[in-house]
């Protein structure tokens, strides 16, 4: 099913941002042809920038998606220290880094070569890594609150019609204290992330930021009304089989089995959640449960 | 040491651009990395290594030198090699498996051969490229293959019946972490996998080339003569030709292999820009006569008391 079409990607392209202290820089990838093309916004994990996630960047890029990466502030090509006012903010910068790439989705598809006019701004998807993970969820509705419970503002964007969750971090009475120190924000609430959404997990994912297992990291999927479909790594840990980079010295578990199946079942999910093909997650479920049983388990509810 | 390279400059990247090659086991894939702007820009030919990373030795690897080399104004092409670990399983059988030194030198002649085409396959390129400008560089096993298009020759059966692949078309190289001498030298646990290094004849490498090396990049593998081991295509070369010792630089010269590479020892970002910047600045002076910017930063280089390298030219 994988199409395959050749990418061409620009970066950096450089959205003024003067409020911010840094610029927004945004990588783009598209495939060189089709038109009617979805759009997917990706949020990288703690430190990343746009360089990192080309095998999910590239791959979804080849299968017919704009591919939109932001460098969010906590990435380590900035410094942007502890003592910088801007940095306990860091997490709603994040969302507001997202919410920019949607409101600018023209300006960053013209500086792409030939592909204005290929793009269909109404079918979006969030998709993240780690803390991406939950930067994109808010945009699925996911609450954001304070250690004593006091919940943010809602954050949901009706742009925003699909999610893919990688590695998203669980509910908040578990924090670690090293957590509890360094993300206050991490007190999600799922109930009202509604709009739909994959997750997908490592069954070894051994968090640092939790005194619970792997399982933490399955809670969106069982709270969130929007969360429909969980995909399982076995063995899979928080660097899901390389899926930051090529050859990353981050990836702990690397397994390109493992990074393979995860490119085909998101792309099934994103083609039918964004309307291209209605079929493709069904049949990718179908061969799921023949070829890669092994490496994954697929659930839905 | 400050870096003039400018991170802000938009690159544009197209994979696969892709050449059915008769006789080649697979089509030849490449990466084009360009600048957006700009015209009659020259070409840097980048050959990969041979790292331990499932993806790294392939077209999807060395985006540090390719983004930051094209944000310089060069258009950079990486061809995916046969000995790619991302072709490993496939081409088990083949003839020249696994390291496959000939075909890897043989792809760039292929490159250049349809350079035209591959300017017309990549948005906005056509019209922009200057194809009598062409430097090639290579990484570890790559800058083996660099070696030779710029004139060093093998005896790969050790009768000194000596082969050469050099590529005329090819005006300037850049050796990274290159292999040096063979004979007794190659006395490494793994001299084994690479016969094609035992007999190997820098002095007929006459085209200009800059060899950089890590003062730090002990192969133990394949040889105990230490990190001047790298040395050699320099110290064995006919002129004219350049030597960069990169102080403290390993075989990853601070990862110049991908980003964030597991198999970068020494990772270095600012060893990474330094040698980005330096390389950059000999391609393009040894390819437009009359450009300053090797001389310079030569220059500089020796004026700067927290130097990141020397520079050694004959």
């Amino acid at each position: 099913m994988a199409m395959s079409i050749p990418i061409v990607s620009v970066k950096p392209v450089v959205l003024a941002a003067p409020e911010r202290g840094d610029d927004l820089t945004v990588r783009v990838t598209a495939p060189v042809s089709g038109t009617g093309l979805p759009v997917v916004v990706f949020s990288h994990g703690f430190g990343g920038s746009l360089d990192k996630y080309a095998p999910l960047a590239d791959f979804w890029a080849a299968n017919g998606f704009v591919v939109l990466q932001p460098t969010h502030l906590d990435s380590r090509t900035l410094a942007v220290t502890p003592e910088d006012p801007r940095y306990r903010t860091i997490w709603r910068v994040r969302i507001d880094d997202l919410v920019r790439v949607l409101d600018e989705i023209d300006t960053l598809v013209a500086a792409v070569p030939g592909l204005a006019g290929r793009v269909d701004a109404t079918r979006i998807a969030v998709a993240g890594h780690s803390w991406g993970a939950q930067t994109a969820s808010t945009l699925l509705g996911a609450g954001v609150r304070d250690a004593s419970g006091t919940p943010e503002e809602d954050f949901a964007d009706k742009r925003v019609t699909a999610g893919v969750l990688l590695s998203l971090t669980g509910t908040g009475e578990s924090l670690t204290p090293f957590a509890a120190e360094n993300f206050p924000f991490m007190h999600p609430e799922f109930s009202s992330l509604t709009t739909p959404a994959l997750i997908v997990t490592g069954d070894n994912d051994q968090s640092l930021l939790s005194t619970r297992g792997p399982d933490w990291f399955t809670d969106a999927y069982f709270m969130s009304p929007g969360a429909q479909h969980l995909l399982t790594l076995f063995g899979g840990e928080h660097s899901l089989g390389g899926i930051v980079g090529y050859g990353s010295a981050e990836t702990t578990d690397e397994n390109p089995e493992r990074v393979a199946l995860i490119q085909r079942i998101t792309t099934a999910y994103l083609r039918t959640a964004l309307a291209v093909d209605a079929e493709s997650f069904a049949a990718a479920r179908a061969e799921m449960a023949q070829n890669a049983a092994s490496v994954g388990r697929l659930d839905s509810k | 040491m400050s870096s003039s390279n400018n991170p802000a400059v938009p690159v544009l990247s197209y994979s696969p651009v892709v050449l059915p090659v008769p006789g080649r086991p697979v089509d030849l894939e490449l990466r084009v990395t360009a600048p957006v702007e700009g015209t009659g820009l020259p070409v840097i030919l980048l050959s990969h290594g041979h790292g331990r990373s499932n993806n790294l030795s392939s077209l999807n690897g060395y985006g540090p030198l390719a983004n930051a080399w094209a944000a310089q104004g060069f258009v950079v092409i990486q061809p995916t090699h046969l000995s790619s670990r991302t072709l490993s399983e496939r081409l088990a059988d083949v003839p020249g498996a696994p390291l496959f030194w000939r075909s890897r030198a043989v792809d760039m002649g292929h490159v250049l051969d349809r350079l035209d085409a591959i300017e017309k396959t990549v948005p906005l390129l056509a019209g922009r490229v200057d194809a009598a400008k062409v430097a090639v560089a290579g990484h570890s096993l790559g800058g083996f293959t660099a070696s030779l298009l710029v004139g060093a020759r093998v005896a790969e059966g050790g009768d000194g019946d000596f082969v050469s692949l050099a590529e005329p078309r090819i005006k300037a190289g850049v050796l990274l972490a290159a292999p040096g001498r063979g004979g007794d030298a190659l006395n490494g646990p793994m001299a084994g996998i690479v016969p094609f290094f035992r007999e190997v004849d820098f002095a007929a490498m006459t085209t200009p080339a800059l060899v950089v090396a890590g003062d730090k990049d002990d192969s133990r593998h394949f040889t105990d003569v230490g990190p001047e081991w790298h040395m050699d295509p320099y110290t064995l070369s006919t002129g004219p030709k350049a030597l960069l010792t990169v102080f403290g630089g390993e075989h990853g010269l601070g990862g110049i292999a991908g980003y964030d590479a597991a198999e970068t020892t020494d990772e270095n970002p600012a060893m990474v820009a330094d040698v980005v910047r330096l390389t950059g600045a000999y391609v393009r002076s040894q390819l437009s006569p009359g450009d300053d910017a090797w001389a310079v930063a030569c220059e500089a280089l020796a004026a700067d008391s927290d130097a990141f390298g020397r520079v050694e030219s004959k």
